[in-house]
């Protein structure tokens, strides 16, 4: 298995090496019809709302007392900020002129949605960073006790860049009405990402929690399990409402295109209402199995929503078409598969370090 | 004093010389090109082809009737290309002109999901691209001369001018052939109102313009909605705060009992 991952992981290093050569024309299907594809949808637009998890989590526990949510906070709060990483990572990838990115903070025109985007995204990760210092740094006790004192402050600042930086990720696709289908755009984008990431980022934390306690990294609490599937549920309430709501008012059902009627249907019935009706049943909500088929179905909604509003539901003109290309595949699962393996072995690492097990960590 | 374009679609000839004078000025190279079972060629633009002229071979009542259609930049009044832009590489010239700094372009390609009219392209082919679109020959018109292809054009078709002037003709030439063209000058109000004009006998959906425009500026879509961010930054920041302080002040005063 190990040596399976680090020669996908050298393959997909030969690959970035090769797009960065080779140009993006190369390594996509991508065109002046569609430039914005899979590693967008996916590793950018997608693996951001797994992020949000941190944010809710870090408010449970420190800002609304949730005390049995503070053994996962460490874990969520690396989980996050890997995926920040491996969001910026791909960026770059995506980008067509990596080098130059740095524009960005020294030439910034302020009404421009990706600008903001770009910059909430910074700043929530640079909080991060701080936020995590602790967990590594371990003769430096006068910083470490200066940011937890902090750390209430600490996390209602990134609770708010979290939440700014979600909409804006919707805000993005507001600029493009006319090039996406009424079922995935509409003037709610901003609210629609934000509602829809914290779910995601909520049924996240149980998947995390339970294959980490299945590997025998942490026990996982089921209380806390459950708590946390509550959690996604009454969100993910919430954002179906939201989104059902805007379709109906713009009469907006439809897909279009036979593709796209499939989707939309998988993303709303399969991905937004069968996770909630499963959570609705105590067998589904009490035991770790129903919490995680719960999880990944608001996470297949998500996701299915994300590719929904940059590729399925973008309009192409008659005879052009957009199916990834291998090489996208190929880069997109790169990504997932480092920030994995990275998220495994820090976690290892730290968990190693300073980290007890919650069975010596009292819990009131 | 804002310079515009008229297009006059009943005048084209399908000539293509625009395409030729706007590849020399712009020193484009030429391209291979396929077969694409139209006059027209290019298809469309793209990184090499800031203007194409477009064929659509339509019923009118004596027979086949065929219009060619010149496709560029529209140069909008209020460009969405330019409000997308997250370093300011799309900017808008006081004489009318959109033009690019590659200096400052990261190649992030917003600017084409932004674009109401799909006028951006992109070197796909290049290790280190730039998006490519037309220029309004800004350089040019700065020199006191016309664009490359408003010189070039042999019938009349493309007229450039003062944006008034332009206007006066345009409306001019509706009022006074009210059977000859249709009652609308594209790119009056369309996404706000755009540079380039066009008048037509034929639909504009015919000519492959869009039909299903707002009338409004699109960078104000993602504006308003940037507009709302620190509010709702602020005021989730507020809540958390203000929770936290009244939850911390019960806890206090319970342990003060």
């Amino acid at each position: 298995m190990r040596k399976a991952v680090y020669s996908f992981i050298i393959i997909g290093l030969l690959l970035m090496l090769y797009r960065a050569f080779a140009g993006l024309g190369a390594v996509t299907a991508l065109s002046d019809y569609q430039p914005w594809g899979l590693v967008k949808a996916v590793n950018i637009f997608f693996a951001a709302t797994l992020a949000a998890g941190s944010f809710v989590v870090a408010a449970a526990a420190e800002v609304f007392g949730a005390r049995r949510f503070r053994p996962l906070v460490r874990p969520v709060l690396l989980m996050g900020f890997i995926c920040h990483t491996f969001v910026l990572i791909a960026l770059l990838y995506d980008v067509g002129r990596p080098l130059d990115v740095w524009r960005i903070i020294t030439n910034p025109h302020g009404t421009s949605a990706l600008l903001w985007t770009a910059w909430t995204e910074v700043a929530y990760t640079s909080v991060m960073v701080v936020e995590l210092l602790p967990e590594v740094l371990h003769g430096r006790a006068g910083l470490v006790s200066t940011i937890e004192k902090v750390k209430v402050p600490l996390v209602v600042l990134s609770a708010a860049l979290a939440v700014v930086y979600q909409s804006t990720l919707g805000t993005l696709f507001l600029a493009s009405p006319q090039h996406i289908v009424p079922a995935w755009s509409g003037p709610w984008l901003n609210w629609l990402f934000l509602l829809s990431a914290v779910p995601a980022g909520l049924g996240m934390v149980v998947i995390e929690s339970s294959i980490s306690g299945r590997y025998g990294r942490r026990s996982a609490d089921p209380v806390v399990l459950r708590q946390a599937g509550g959690m996604m549920g009454v969100f993910l309430v919430l954002y179906m409402l939201i989104r059902l709501t805007d379709l109906v008012i713009r009469g907006a059902f439809t897909g279009g295109s036979r593709l796209g009627d499939v989707w939309l249907v998988t993303e709303l019935c399969v991905g937004g209402l069968l996770p909630l009706v499963l959570l609705l049943v105590k067998r589904v909500r009490e035991t770790g199995a129903g919490l995680v088929a719960a999880s990944a179905l608001t996470l297949l909604g998500v996701f299915m929503n994300r590719v929904g509003v940059t590729i399925i539901g973008w309009v192409l003109p008659p005879g052009a078409s957009y199916f990834p290309s291998a090489l996208e595949f190929i880069a997109s699962a790169f990504f997932i598969v480092a920030a994995v393996s990275l998220y495994w072995y820090a976690s290892g690492r730290l968990a190693l370090k300073a980290y007890h097990l919650p069975e010596t960590q009292p819990l009131d | 004093m804002p310079f515009s374009v008229l297009i006059d679609v009943t005048k084209c000839i399908g000539c293509q010389g625009c395409q030729v004078a706007c590849k020399g000025w712009n020193g484009m190279p030429a391209d291979r090109t396929a077969m694409g079972g139209t006059i027209g060629n290019p298809s469309d633009m793209d990184s090499s082809a800031y203007t194409v002229m477009k064929f659509r071979e339509g019923e009118g009542a004596k027979g086949p009737v065929w219009h060619f259609t010149k496709h560029q930049c529209m140069h909008c009044k209020s460009p969405a290309c330019a409000a997308a832009c997250p370093v300011g590489a799309l900017t808008k010239e006081t004489d009318g002109p959109v033009i690019y700094h590659k200096g400052r372009c990261i190649g992030c390609r917003y600017c084409m999901l932004a674009c109401p009219f799909s006028v951006p392209k992109f070197e796909w082919k290049a290790a280190l691209p730039y998006i490519q679109k037309c220029t309004f020959c800004s350089e040019r018109i700065k020199a006191g001369m016309e664009p490359a292809c408003t010189k070039t054009c042999p019938s009349g078709a493309l007229l450039f001018g003062k944006s008034d002037d332009i206007m006066n003709t345009a409306k001019g030439r509706l009022a006074s052939h009210p059977d000859k063209y249709l009652n609308h000058i594209y790119g009056a109000d369309e996404a706000g109102g755009t540079s380039w004009l066009y008048i037509s006998d034929t639909a504009f959906s015919e000519l492959y313009l869009r039909e299903d425009l707002e009338k409004f500026a699109y960078g104000r879509h993602a504006m308003d909605a940037l507009g709302m961010a620190p509010a709702v930054g602020l005021g989730v920041a507020a809540l958390l705060a203000g929770f936290y302080f009244i939850s911390g002040r019960k806890e206090r005063l319970n342990e003060k009992e």
